[in-house]
């Protein structure tokens, strides 16, 4: 994959929601998905442009804080999309 | 930790949320708001300059200045130029150089259907119209606190033109089927290829918001008349493409040449796909004047005058121009070529360096022969 591609990274603490995720990402004509636990997201991205985020359900509020400075420090105009269990806005 | 917290303590973040488990209807407005926000990434995937204003003729210099000029204010901003010359690079460039933290968004309004184009843009409540299963924001709702730039601005309906020129003025909008308004922070800018006074004299095109448009007009001119400009974008394409999979392709001189005297009909456009098809046909190799395009050759000599010259040459001579084939065949361009330069020098000679009697001795106008010397390189 070259550096210039981009990709939606689909990262969650346990790979059933985040698979699930992916598969449904991916169904809807959207390729380049990639899934991650929140420790590797960094190198699962590579040098690919980061096109949105997804944050599974199953984040500590530790991890999603340290996910979303981290995600703030490398482009603060990416796309974040939470997964909430039986919430929405 | 739920979203409104979550945007409280990470302010700058660009959130949305959705139920786990989740719902098709509703993942797919979020994705398409996704895709709709990185319009700009998606076209310098397709081959355009991707957000750099690249050449150093008179005219690309003054677009930059114009481009460096407005960015910093928000004024609306209209563009003008034949397709394939770049003007959403342009629309890009100003929101690069801009203060606006937003997202640039961007439309085409000549290829969304009518009937859905005012939900594009505005967007639409649940239940507005059959399909409608969710609520949806539109673009100009997207583009909030960055730039929404409207492609193909000539092209839209007149229906729509009046609603667009309220949000001109109005700086809000309601959706589709709603009651809300909705203020928008957006700074607008429009492009067009259409003659925009025409359209407003035909009555297509409401003068009202071309007044409303055109607070600072660009206008960015064809390919073919900058041909300075195509070897830099030439290059640049290959460099681009070289980062991928391949290296080492190169233009000969002549073939470089034929590219800048070519008439460029989809202008910067066409130039990036003959790059992208000779990186495919030549990854590693040299690109001679006789492996490009017939077409692009055929026509490059059509536009260089080289046919009057010799015509004039001919008819000089009762007809005969004296020149035989050697058996071991010639160089036809290169031969061409020096005959020109040639009967430039002697013209200009002739007419003790006057441009104007030296075009008219050799039958050709005079913008036609400074570029011929300014490409010959010719000191007079």
């Amino acid at each position: 994959m070259s550096s210039s591609e981009s990709v939606i990274l689909v990262v969650n603490n346990g790979d059933s929601a985040a698979l699930n995720l992916k598969d449904l990402i991916e169904f809807m004509d959207t390729p380049h998905v990639q899934i991650a636990a929140p420790e590797e997201w960094q190198s699962k991205l590579g040098e690919r442009r980061l096109q949105a985020l997804f944050v599974g359900p199953d984040m500590s509020d530790e991890e999603l804080d340290k996910l979303l400075s981290d995600i703030g420090k490398l482009d603060p105009n990416v796309p974040i999309v939470m997964m909430n269990q039986g919430e929405a806005t | 930790m739920n979203p409104t917290a979550l945007q409280k303590q990470f302010p700058w973040a660009r959130l949305h949320s959705l139920d786990y488990p989740v719902r098709l209807d509703a993942l797919g407005a979020v994705l398409e708001e996704i895709h709709a926000t990185h319009s700009h990434v998606r076209d310098e995937a397709h081959g355009e300059q991707g957000g750099q204003l690249i050449g150093d003729s008179d005219d690309m210099q003054q677009v930059r200045r114009l481009v460096e000029q407005v960015a910093p204010s928000m004024a609306t901003v209209l563009i003008h130029g034949e397709s394939g010359t770049g003007k959403e690079v342009v629309a890009h460039q100003i929101h690069e150089l801009s203060a606006r933290k937003g997202p640039f968004v961007a439309v085409n309004c000549g290829a969304i259907p009518e009937h859905l184009l005012e939900s594009e843009l505005f967007g639409h409540e649940r239940g507005a119209f059959t399909g409608a299963v969710a609520a949806r924001r539109g673009r100009f709702e997207l583009a909030n606190g960055g730039t929404f730039f409207l492609d193909e601005i000539g092209d839209m309906p007149a229906v729509m033109q009046v609603k667009l020129l309220r949000v001109l003025e109005e700086r809000c909008i309601e959706r589709v089927g709603g009651t809300k308004t909705i203020p928008v922070d957006v700074r607008v800018v429009a492009a067009t290829h259409r003659d925009l006074g025409e359209r407003i004299e035909q009555g297509k095109f409401r003068e009202d918001l071309y007044y409303r448009l055109s607070v600072f007009p660009i206008e960015i001119s064809p390919l073919r008349s900058r041909p300075d400009d195509v070897e830099p974008l030439a290059n640049e394409f290959i460099r681009r493409l070289q980062s991928d999979a391949t290296i080492g392709l190169e233009l000969t001189p002549e073939a470089m040449q034929v590219l800048e005297e070519y008439s460029w009909p989809g202008n910067v456009r066409e130039l990036a796909n003959l790059i992208e098809r000779l990186v495919v046909i030549r990854p590693n190799g040299v690109v001679a004047a006789k492996d490009l395009p017939w077409p692009l050759v055929e026509r490059a000599d059509a536009g260089s005058g080289l046919p009057e010259v010799l015509a004039a040459s001919i008819a000089a001579t009762g007809g005969d121009s004296g020149v035989t084939l050697p058996a071991e065949g010639i160089d036809l361009k290169a031969y061409l070529s020096k005959i020109e330069r040639q009967m430039i020098d002697e013209a200009l000679s002739e007419s003790d360096g006057v441009v104007q009697h030296a075009a008219e001795l050799l039958g050709i106008g005079r913008t036609t022969l400074v570029e011929k010397i300014r490409r010959y390189k010719i000191k007079h």
